[in-house]
């Protein structure tokens, strides 16, 4: 670990003290761009955030210290299953990539994650994800690319502000989604490019999936474009959230919190 | 320039519009890297002045692989 650089104000994190906002950074060890873990002091354990910039943290992860990550802050965590960041409010790009072995994430206060690329990408455990604060500006693109088992996304149920856009590339591969349910209730977001869905069971010629938007919404998203697309396979389906078993609860069947 | 391709699904013609210059498409206020639309719609899309994204090394390297079909 001797070439990780870990600073706080120009000292090693073992010398942080006092209160304030902290990133550890490290100089592109792991990939081409530089980690950043913006982390709030004190009260942290530092041989823990090591252990993640060193990516040998494993099984499941908490970390309630952590309010943002920068560029690839928790990719390659190849010994990690679960990741929960509580207070994390913002992700850079590749934030959560090639986890491989991540089930589920747990980041109920993420708001906004960078213009750029693979956000969850490569995540070829997880099942579902969950993003309730995820504000409607975009859904990147290639957000869940080529993530294997994904069955579902559930994002917006928490979001303010007008409709984005879900960005091109952005479920590519994840050949076992059937299920997105976007809860923003000011508008339609716009689909950018069907091949947000290549290759997944909302694709031309997949075995089907639903569309789960509010009621007030079902008629504008079957008439915009890609979406009208999209809707207009024979498979696929879109219905409104009310009445449906996602009414007042997550995908993964978890209550909505009031 | 805007170009327009047609093609058939389960019976529906659909109409795909994309720029030839490498650019997003426009309507009404939003914009597209491409627009597929029921041709019965009859939509009209102009060619945006950003360019399209470019795809990543990664999303590249997997196309050319054959990882992502």
């Amino acid at each position: 670990m001797a070439d990780i650089e870990v600073q706080y104000k120009g000292s090693t994190i073992k010398q942080q003290t006092g209160s304030g906002t902290v990133t550890l950074h490290t100089e592109g060890k792991y990939m081409e761009d530089d980690v950043d873990i913006v982390y709030t002091a004190p009260g942290g354990d530092s041989a823990e955030l090591l252990s993640i910039l060193a990516r040998t943290k494993s099984g499941a992860i908490t970390n309630s210290d952590i309010t943002a990550l920068g560029a690839y802050g928790m990719s390659y965590m190849a010994n990690a299953t679960k990741i929960s960041l509580p207070n994390c409010a913002s992700l850079g790009d590749h934030a959560f990539y090639y986890n491989r072995n991540v089930t589920e994430y747990n980041l109920p206060n993420v708001e906004t994650i960078t213009a750029d690329w693979y956000h969850f990408a490569e995540n070829r455990a997880l099942v579902g994800l969950i993003l309730p604060k995820l504000k409607g500006t975009h859904i990147w693109p290639s957000i869940c690319y080529n993530n294997k088992l994904m069955v579902y996304a559930d994002f917006g149920a928490k979001a303010s502000g007008k409709p984005g856009q879900v960005g091109g590339s952005a479920f590519y591969g994840a050949t076992a989604f059937n299920t997105l349910i976007l809860r923003y209730t000011q508008g339609a977001l716009t689909l950018s490019n069907i091949n947000a869905f290549s290759g997944t069971c909302f694709a031309s010629g997949g075995s089907g999936g639903t569309l789960y938007v509010p009621s007030a919404l079902v008629a504008t998203y079957t008439q915009s474009s890609n979406w009208s697309t999209i809707i207009g396979y024979a498979n696929n389906q879109i219905k409104a959230i009310e009445n449906s078993i996602y009414d007042g609860y997550y995908a993964d069947g978890t209550a909505i919190p009031a | 320039m805007i170009v327009q391709e047609h093609y058939e699904l389960n019976g529906i013609e659909f109409t795909r519009t994309f720029s030839d210059a490498g650019k997003c498409v426009t309507r009404d206020g939003e914009e597209y890297e491409e627009a597929n639309d029921p041709t019965e719609y009859g939509r009209v899309y102009t060619e945006s002045e950003n360019d399209l994204p470019s795809i990543s090394a990664e999303e590249a390297l997997d196309i050319i692989t054959g990882v992502v079909e």
